[in-house]
């Protein structure tokens, strides 16, 4: 009796190919190593190591940690002394325009608009108008000192409302979003009705101002198109996606579609 | 030592640790229990040996026989402890096939904790397709590539989750040959050896799980069915 070939190596489609691979990349942790190793009564080799180098070398640290330091408390010293020169050299506040503070203010924007995309809120288009305004209207801001700035800054978040500026844990949440919204209208192309999927898929790319599945999207929107009957514009999307992205994972199943 | 206080050490040693099995009040216990065993140089030795060639295999095993990430290092270390407590079985050169047969052994019992419970684990993944707010957070960090980028990332996890929808639609036995056969590389005869079941059984199990990962790869929608490659066989 022969052992079959393994999957890994005989299939050839690449997502398959990824998605076994994935089960050979797991590792154990070093946490999960050294956690073992103490709970069977046996040291770290890591740790053990480090100490014995410390106390084997304990004059060159304690020099090396005393140079650090040094080096970090004179590097602010120096800046400052150097700040101080050139803010005499330049005090005069700097003027502005409203043209350099837009791309602020669409940052601020999505900033505002994450949060909201995590309840399913698409942002709205007369949001972004708005603030392009509060934009004209802060014709210009006087940035001359460090106050000043944060003065500023303090200014712009008050107008635009709450800035979430730890934006982490809201791109976590938006991240599972988009998959939920992915997977919803995958299930509704797999169960046959198209034109949900597409419906879905538009209300995805309402909802979400930085997509981070957009490739995902995008070829569940021309297998959409494909069954709902608009063959040309599901070819059209796909050989634009394969152009665009010719070595990406999902860019085989585009090209087996475009050339069955 | 312990037996005024403990009627069996042995009995304490064979109750589930908690996740924190370092840190337990019941942790210690273990760690001399342990430490007794290992008396020897030798045995310390053989010890430290089988972690550093074998702790990978382990990790691997466990992951993919069903354990969760959230749980992967605390069965890791369930899995060693074990081994250590029945070293003087083990014969030199079969560690590995002894430390996959304990690995699948507390990969089973973890899922069957898990069902009884009813509870859904920290980066579980919903069969019905939605994803678990926990499936983001709960990645095991050891999982993926240190230097890819974001998307690559990104990709991986997806992966990593679909892999775990196919191999939860497995059933256990099906599941143990497929993850030994497609990840640990290992031949049907040794697969035999290793979960005790004649080799022709070992076939029809992996012509099943095959065939179970290819219809569940065009389930979820990843490869088209008209293109979905057939299974070859044995």
């Amino acid at each position: 009796m022969t052992d079959p070939t393994r999957l890994i190596i005989s299939c050839d489609d690449p997502v398959e190919r990824a998605i076994l691979q994935s089960g050979m990349k797991v590792r154990a942790s070093t946490t999960a190593r050294r956690q073992t190793l103490l709970s069977l009564g046996l040291s770290d080799k890591g740790h053990t190591g480090r100490l014995l180098f410390f106390a084997r070398h304990k004059g060159r640290v304690f020099a090396a940690a005393v140079a650090v330091s040094t080096l970090a408390a004179a590097t602010p010293m120096a800046y400052r002394a150097l700040r101080a020169g050139s803010d005499s050299a330049a005090s005069a506040p700097i003027e502005v325009s409203a043209a350099q503070l837009k791309p602020v203010a669409a940052y601020q924007a999505v900033l505002r608009a994450t949060p909201q995309a995590s309840e399913n809120v698409p942002p709205q288009p007369d949001q972004a108008a708005g603030i392009e305004a509060s934009a004209d209207r802060s014709a210009s801001l006087s940035l001359g000192t460090q106050a000043d700035s944060g003065q500023a800054r303090r200014n712009s978040g008050a107008e635009s409302g709450a800035v979430a500026w730890s934006s982490k844990p809201v791109a976590t949440n938006v991240l599972v979003e988009e998959l939920s919204a992915l997977d919803a209208a995958r299930k509704k192309l797999n169960a046959g009705d198209a034109l949900s999927a597409l419906a879905m898929l538009d209300a995805y790319d309402r909802g979400f101002t930085r997509p981070r599945l957009s490739l995902e999207a995008e070829v569940l929107r021309i297998f959409a198109y494909d069954k709902a009957g608009q063959v040309a514009v599901a070819k059209k999307r796909a050989a634009a996606f394969v152009a665009k992205h010719p070595k990406g994972v999902l860019t085989a199943r585009v090209r087996r579609y475009l050339e069955p | 030592m312990l037996g005024g206080r403990f009627p069996s050490i042995a009995v304490l040693i064979e109750l589930p640790l908690p996740p924190t099995l370092v840190r337990s009040p019941r942790g210690p216990l273990c760690v001399t229990k342990s430490m007794a065993a290992m008396s020897s140089p030798q045995k310390d030795a053989r010890i430290r040996a089988i972690v550093d060639e074998h702790l990978d295999v382990v990790a691997r095993v466990l992951r993919n026989a069903g354990v969760s990430a959230a749980q992967l290092d605390d069965e890791i270390q369930r899995t060693l402890m074990t081994v250590v407590r029945r070293l003087d079985d083990i014969r030199p050169g079969a560690e590995k096939s002894f430390l996959i047969q304990i690995a699948l052994r507390v990969a089973a019992h973890a899922r069957r904790t898990v069902a009884r419970r009813r509870e859904v684990d920290a980066d579980a993944v919903d069969l019905d397709g939605g994803i678990s707010s926990g499936a983001v957070g709960g990645m095991y960090a050891s999982e993926y590539d240190e230097h890819a980028s974001p998307e690559q990332l990104m990709d991986q996890k997806r992966m990593r989750e679909h892999l775990d929808r196919i191999l939860d639609a497995m059933d256990g036995g099906i599941r143990e040959v497929f993850v030994l056969h497609e990840f640990e590389e290992m031949s049907m005869l040794e697969i035999a050896s290793v979960l005790g079941i004649p080799q022709g059984t070992v076939a029809s199990r992996l012509r099943r799980a095959r065939s179970l990962f290819r219809e569940r790869v065009v389930e979820l929608g990843l490869v088209d069915a008209a293109v979905a490659p057939k299974v070859v066989g044995s």
